[in-house]
């Protein structure tokens, strides 16, 4: 599972290089997430505009790399493809997770709120 | 119209027939995640003869993975022999298209004896008590339809519904 970082604004910048976040790869990203978290300290904004399917699992997978991160480091997503908000909408994460059209402009909002 | 697939193999190529309303897609394969992402890809290839709403596309991919996934993760828990047979009947001959599906696989039955109820996750409260799974089944119910469970001959037989027509949803 490829994870490209950038450094944003107000947060580390994650973007899923890959279609798919399923059954079949949830836990290799959850280890590249880990991996690539590690590198900086602060806010992480996880860029889903690649990914165009997601099932359960991936979405387990998010929550587990949000209590990964919790209490000090937050989790936020961004630009979550149709699919992707269809399966935070019915399962009611959109209100757990800030969501935001946009990784950069989400990582510049979380630089404000410092 | 069939198109009928097996695991690793391109698909038969039916004779598009503009004539027929019915176009059905059938896959065995393997029971392990790796083959139930490759059956799914299998699936909307086959159904390519289809005018799907990309939107439809989506739900049937999305229900179809969490139900599939489930065999592979209980089902076939401690069968790595497990073998799934998934059937979709695209059906354009009455009002409105419907997506049938039909899951077979020769795993452990379902506790109970029949299909899980969506069980409400708790997510107010506390990150570290989120809940990392308990989504399938819900994601199952909220979009699918007719969600029927038998265990006959050793089998089971899991089929749904799915509405098929390019309509806006809530």
């Amino acid at each position: 599972m490829r994870i490209e970082t950038r450094r944003g604004p107000g947060a580390l910048i994650a973007e899923v290089a890959e279609t798919r976040i399923d059954a079949a790869s949830a836990i290799q990203f959850k280890d590249a997430m880990r991996e690539a978290a590690a590198a900086e300290t602060g806010r992480v904004v996880l860029d889903l505009q690649r990914v165009d399917f997601i099932d359960s699992s991936g979405l387990g997978a998010i929550v587990a790399v949000m209590k990964m991160l919790a209490p000090d480091r937050r989790l936020d997503l961004a630009a979550p493809t149709p699919n992707v908000q269809r399966v935070l909408k019915l399962t009611r994460m959109d209100s757990v997770f800030t969501v935001h059209p946009d990784a950069d402009a989400g990582a510049a909002l979380m630089a404000d709120a410092r | 119209m069939l198109v009928e697939m097996e695991p690793s193999a391109a698909p038969i190529a039916p004779q598009a027939d503009p004539a027929r309303s019915e176009v059905e897609v059938r896959i065995r394969f393997p029971s392990d995640q790796r083959a139930v992402r490759s059956a799914l890809g299998g699936v909307l290839q086959g159904l390519n003869y289809v005018d799907l709403p990309s939107e439809v596309r989506g739900v049937l991919e999305l229900v179809l993975a969490e139900a599939l996934n489930n065999v592979v993760i209980h089902a076939h828990a401690h069968r790595p022999d497990g073998v799934i047979e998934v059937r979709v009947l695209h059906d354009a001959s009455g009002k409105a298209p419907v997506l049938t599906c039909e899951l077979i696989d020769d795993g452990v039955p379902m506790p109970d004896g029949q299909a899980p109820r969506p069980c409400s996750v708790e997510i107010e409260g506390d990150t570290a008590l989120l809940p990392e799974g308990g989504f399938g089944w819900m994601l199952i119910r909220e979009l699918a339809r007719d969600v029927d469970y038998r265990r006959t001959d050793g089998r089971n037989r899991l089929t749904f519904q799915l509405d098929a027509a390019d309509a806006p949803q809530d």
